[in-house]
């Protein structure tokens, strides 16, 4: 009984679908010959991830990692540490974060701080949403799928509540009332 | 509560000193397996454990330790709140430097001692146990060099040295007891509760630390939500003058809230009336012309509360509370 609904849908399947062959392609193409690792942030890139890579036509090896998040339930003392770290060694690898969105940057942030410090070939970013009007930290993005605006948005990866994210579109999520 | 820091050089056999103190005194002794434990409970791995650790060799090119530090010494603040320290080695001394209820030792032996003991005890040849006492200090001096900006070895740093191979373990523990019981260290828990959260700074202070002072619930909130990332901040360290009278007084200034010294940005949360907005918004214009290298992020009302609203925290109400999304939402990652 949460009383949200769902409201406009923002990017239809067919439009993910469309945008993630490009972003696959720009991908093959720029990390041909090379040892493409790519690491989906746990929850929400899982589903962008699987189809990502299938959009590759290059070799690559997939892999997870999952930290945890700020919420009320958070200890005073508490900080930001990894839940599921990635089973990939990556120290002189070509690594490509998936991300399913982009916002403030502070998750973000903390990652690849942990990520630089194993040592990879290389290290980018790869996300499907961009919402860089709530940006407090900035990182070099190489590859976007999406511009978004301050908006609620669930489905393709995106919960509400653990709910929506297996919806195959992105659609704004009205708040109860 | 009292904390007892002891610095040792390698072979010295200051852990086992460390272990009679804490034993003997009713001290948690605060080892390598111990952090181990303890960060590793907080979502540390391995690799990451290794930076923060005093005995990790070279540092990997690019990287900067100080991350894992912050949280190392964020554990030890912690634990230093709760009880009695024994605290061996990762710079406690420095760490500790000016609580009033500490006493920082170093353990030291001679060559030839410490020789002996590190043969006995990781089985090398002599040749090899100095070797590994060369670079194992020069390790622990680099890292305090790194990490404090501090020679381990200068005798101001402590206030008390002991030497195993002529005093013995029982010698030097019996003396660092009674160095202990001459300062008054034991028994001053709300004292140190106090200092802790009065470190890193004057009122209201500097992450990752005190959230008292803050003007408005909205800022205190952005401040867990920083330190829950481990981004230091500094909370309106800096006014900005906008106008001057003819005389040269500055008749207007502005203070962001926030100063992200790592990130050299400012932050400015805009939580006001709309007719206040303007104002602000006048002020900040000005401030961008003035101040044009400073780097200034504006969070208003609706964008700051969503920003929160998304880390799951209470929204503060506000007078332009106009909701464009759940007050409960929550992503279960994603920044």
């Amino acid at each position: 009984m949460t009383g949200e609904t769902l409201g406009a849908i923002l990017f239809s399947a067919a439009q993910i679908a469309g945008r993630i062959r490009e972003l696959g392609d720009a991908i093959s193409r720029d990390y041909a010959g090379r040892d493409l690792v790519l690491a989906g942030i746990l929850r929400g890139a899982a589903f962008f991830l699987v189809d990502l890579a299938r959009a590759l036509s290059i070799p690559v090896t997939i892999d997870f990692i999952a930290i945890s998040s700020y919420g009320p339930s958070s200890q005073a003392a508490g900080v930001v540490r990894i839940v599921k770290d990635l089973e990939e060694a990556i120290a002189g690898r070509d690594l490509l974060v998936v991300e399913d969105i982009v916002d403030t940057g502070l998750t973000l942030g903390y990652l690849l701080r942990i990520l630089r410090e194993r040592g990879p070939a290389s290290l980018q970013v790869c996300t499907l949403l961009d919402r860089s009007v709530r940006r407090i930290v900035d990182h070099p993005i190489a590859y976007r799928g999406f511009e978004l605006p301050d908006t609620f948005i669930v489905g393709y990866g995106l919960d509400y509540q653990q709910r929506y994210r297996n919806l195959p579109f992105i659609a704004v999520l009205k708040p109860p009332g | 509560m009292g904390i007892i820091t002891i610095a040792r050089q390698t072979g010295s056999e200051g852990e086992t000193v460390a272990e009679r103190v804490a034993t003997d005194l009713g001290f948690a002794l605060i080892d390598r397996s111990r952090l181990e434990r303890l960060i590793q409970e907080h979502g540390l791995t391995g690799p990451e454990l290794d930076e923060s650790d005093e005995e990790r060799q070279e540092p990997r090119p690019g990287y900067s330790g100080a991350v894992h530090v912050d949280y190392l010494q964020a554990v030890l603040l912690d634990l230093a709140e709760n009880e009695n320290l024994v605290v061996v080695g990762r710079g406690g001394q420095f760490l500790f430097r000016d609580c009033p209820w500490s006493l920082h030792v170093q353990v030291v032996a001679s060559l030839s001692a410490r020789r002996a003991n590190l043969q006995r005890d990781r089985d090398l040849s002599e040749v090899d146990a100095d070797a590994a006492l060369v670079e194992a200090d020069r390790q622990r001096a680099e890292w305090i060099r790194q990490h404090f900006g501090a020679e381990w070895g200068d005798p101001a740093h402590y206030d008390l040295l002991v030497r195993t191979d002529r005093l013995g373990i029982e010698g030097a523990a019996a003396i660092i007891r009674k160095a202990a019981e001459v300062r008054e260290i034991g028994g001053h828990l709300a004292e140190i509760v106090t200092w802790v959260e009065q470190r890193g700074g004057s009122a209201p202070g500097e992450g990752l630390g005190s959230h008292a002072g803050f003007v408005h619930p909205s800022e205190a909130e952005l401040a867990r939500v920083l330190d829950f990332y481990r981004i230091r901040w500094q909370y309106e360290p800096k006014s900005f003058p906008l106008a001057w009278d003819p005389a040269g007084h500055v008749t207007e200034a502005f203070t962001p809230d926030f100063y992200l010294p790592d990130l050299d940005l400012y932050l400015e949360l805009t939580t006001l009336k709309q007719s206040l907005v303007t104002d602000k918004n006048r002020k900040l214009r000005k401030f961008r012309q003035l101040y044009p290298d400073r780097r200034l992020k504006v969070f208003y009302g609706r964008d700051f509360r969503s920003l929160i609203q998304k880390y799951g925290g209470a929204a503060p109400a506000g007078p332009a509370a106009s909701r464009t999304t759940p007050a409960s939402e929550r992503e279960g990652r994603s920044a």
